[in-house]
């Protein structure tokens, strides 16, 4: 689709590109692009529309509820907030969960890992990866994948599927589970779904090394646009192992610039989220978090599978390392690699390290002992639980009263971490892709792309309801509106 | 065998109708008969499930808003399918997919 906007403006006497909605993401969103007296791109923002304020109605509820409360968030990441929250909930408690049912949970996180970033790779941005960004948008979705590529589509679908059903196993649905709770978790996995997740692992692995190939197939088809797609040094945040190494539910916080210097290491989570401010803006109800020490522009810090693989030392196994050296080479010696359009190969390689990890833990047999919780009432008034989630780094932090009571509640959420990032990424795509007086769809798909390479959550970073649409407008320098496209 | 999927969010009170009736038949039809799925929203995993060997036919249950009767049952056309999907899909889309891979 071409619109003329010359023609436009003698209508609407306005500049604006409007996207809306955006698809193949979660929740409802537009964004907008604003061009000068020119016709270059002079701003573009990324509007997140809905709203949903767990963080208020939650308040008065028992600590107790908020595992199965904030679960609610998300149809897609229910385990990442049911694990934060049991986290927090542990702290408030003051035990020592039982290393069996943290090892549970771990195992249910490497499975929502597995599930989120099948979902993402194969089904939401497979379109855009083994279709192209120019393909007909009748075209350019799931069914055109279906159509076109369908052992791809297999293998993304059964991919996502063993990821549920091992989290449906563990507890009793994928959607929602109320499994993980202060203290421990409710149940353990029986030796006969340990048998039959092991002997499905092989074909998993197949399913890994066709993606990996089809990601650097794309990477070569996209080479002269990586540079454009969120492509600029930035802060990366998240969770590393004790020994430096990738990890996902425990540890401490590390920050590391977009040169690869370590800015902060060791970071608890309080300390963390003391050097954080979470900006607002009127135009959008997703908030800004960036780190307070550099400032708004300075402080802008990415987070999820790209920020992680730049965070960590090493992997810890041993497939996903080897693809890891691969992936660094796209930085450079020491270097993070900075381009958001590597959000897709660090989720590929983030499954194959969960895999590994999911097979380990399925041959331990501490997942025999069945002493899966501690119980204990409220020591402490204040509780922080943090883990990664598919997206990014995820914290839930609580104030109760004597009884349990909440009396404060922030969820800080990884997609809103990435919004500073997000809104730069739009901007630098709308320059390099649009001027002047032609819309092309495929042009703004590739901006559409540059939000879809975060695989955000809307639902998860404003706490709202629904699917999230997307709306792009163009506007002038006076800020009249000129053009718009919605979709949904 | 039928495989009967109802599927809605409880959470917003009516559209959680097709989940329920979806419980309800679980509880009373002979399984031997009749696979039912009480699931939260269309997934494309959910294709496995219908190309499982035994299934003969497919009913979807949800609520509906704008409706004469409160009760419509209609056949699907997995050619009026759209590919427009997000994280969930329509039974259209599902039945779509599934002919096209298997």
């Amino acid at each position: 689709m071409a619109v003329d906007i010359k023609a436009k403006m003698k209508v609407d006497m306005k500049k604006t590109v409007t996207i809306e909605p955006i698809t193949r993401i979660e929740g409802h969103a537009k964004i907008t692009i604003d061009l000068d007296d020119a016709g270059q791109v002079a701003d573009a923002r990324f509007h997140v529309t809905e709203f949903r304020g767990f963080e208020k109605f939650c308040i008065g509820r028992s600590f107790w509820e908020m595992p199965g409360i904030t679960a609610r968030v998300c149809g897609i990441c229910p385990v990442s907030h049911l694990l934060a929250s049991s986290k927090a909930g542990d702290a408030i408690l003051g035990v020592r969960t039982p290393a069996p049912a943290v090892t549970l949970r771990r195992l249910m996180n490497y499975a929502q890992m597995v599930q989120s970033h099948a979902l993402s790779f194969f089904l939401l941005s497979g379109p855009d990866l083994l279709l192209g960004m120019d393909a007909d948008p009748a075209e350019r979705n799931m069914a055109g994948l279906v159509k076109m590529h369908p052992e791809v589509a297999r293998a993304g679908i059964r991919l996502r599927a063993f990821g549920q059903a091992l989290i449906r196993a563990l507890g009793e649905r994928s959607v929602h589970p109320s499994w993980s709770v202060p203290g421990g978790v409710r149940g353990s996995l029986s030796t006969a779904d340990k048998e039959h997740f092991l002997a499905q692992l092989p074909e998993m692995y197949r399913t890994l090394d066709m993606a990996l190939d089809l990601m650097k197939d794309a990477l070569d088809r996209y080479a002269g646009e990586l540079n454009a797609y969120g492509a600029f040094p930035s802060l990366f945040v998240g969770l590393v192992a004790s020994d430096g190494g990738l990890e996902y539910y425990d540890g401490h916080l590390r920050i590391v610039d977009g040169n690869g210097r370590i800015v902060e290491d060791n970071l608890t989570p309080d300390a963390f989220l003391n050097q954080i401010r979470e900006a607002e803006e009127t135009w959008s109800y997703l908030k800004f978090p960036y780190y307070t020490p550099f400032g708004t522009e300075g402080g802008m810090y990415r987070v999820g599978p790209l920020a992680r693989l730049n965070v960590c030392d090493f992997a810890g196994t041993p497939r996903a390392d080897r693809e890891l050296r691969q992936f660094r080479h796209f930085g450079g010696p020491g270097k993070t690699v900075n381009s958001s359009f590597y959000y897709h190969y660090a989720r590929l390689v983030e499954i194959l390290h969960s895999l590994e990890r999911i097979e380990e833990i399925l041959a331990d047999e501490i997942l025999l002992d069945h002493h899966i919780r501690s119980r204990a009432g409220v020591n402490q008034n204040v509780g922080i639980g943090v883990s990664e989630a598919p997206r990014g780094t995820l914290f839930h932090h609580y104030q109760v009263d004597d009884n349990g009571m909440l009396e404060k509640v922030n969820l800080i959420i990884a997609t809103g971490q990435n919004n500073l990032a997000m809104n730069k990424t739009i901007k630098q795509l709308a320059t390099r892709f649009i001027s002047g007086n032609k819309l092309d769809e495929g042009l703004l798909n590739r901006v559409e792309h540059g939000i879809r390479v975060f695989d955000p959550c809307l639902s998860c970073s404003t706490h709202e309801a629904g699917r999230m649409p997307l709306h792009l407008q163009l506007r002038a320098a006076d800020g009249m509106l000129m053009d718009e496209i919605k979709r949904g | 065998m039928w495989l009967i999927i109802g599927y809605g969010n409880r959470l917003r009170q009516d559209d959680g109708a097709g989940y329920r009736v979806a419980e309800i038949l679980s509880a009373q039809l002979d399984s031997q008969r009749a696979r039912v799925l009480a699931v939260h929203q269309l997934t494309p995993e959910l294709v496995l499930e219908l190309v499982a060997a035994d299934v003969t036919r497919v009913l979807f249950v949800d609520a509906c808003r704008g409706q004469d009767k409160p009760l419509v049952m209609e056949k699907l056309n997995q050619t009026a399918a759209t590919g427009s999907c997000g994280h969930q899909m329509t039974p259209e889309l599902l039945l779509h997919m599934t002919q096209s891979l298997y």
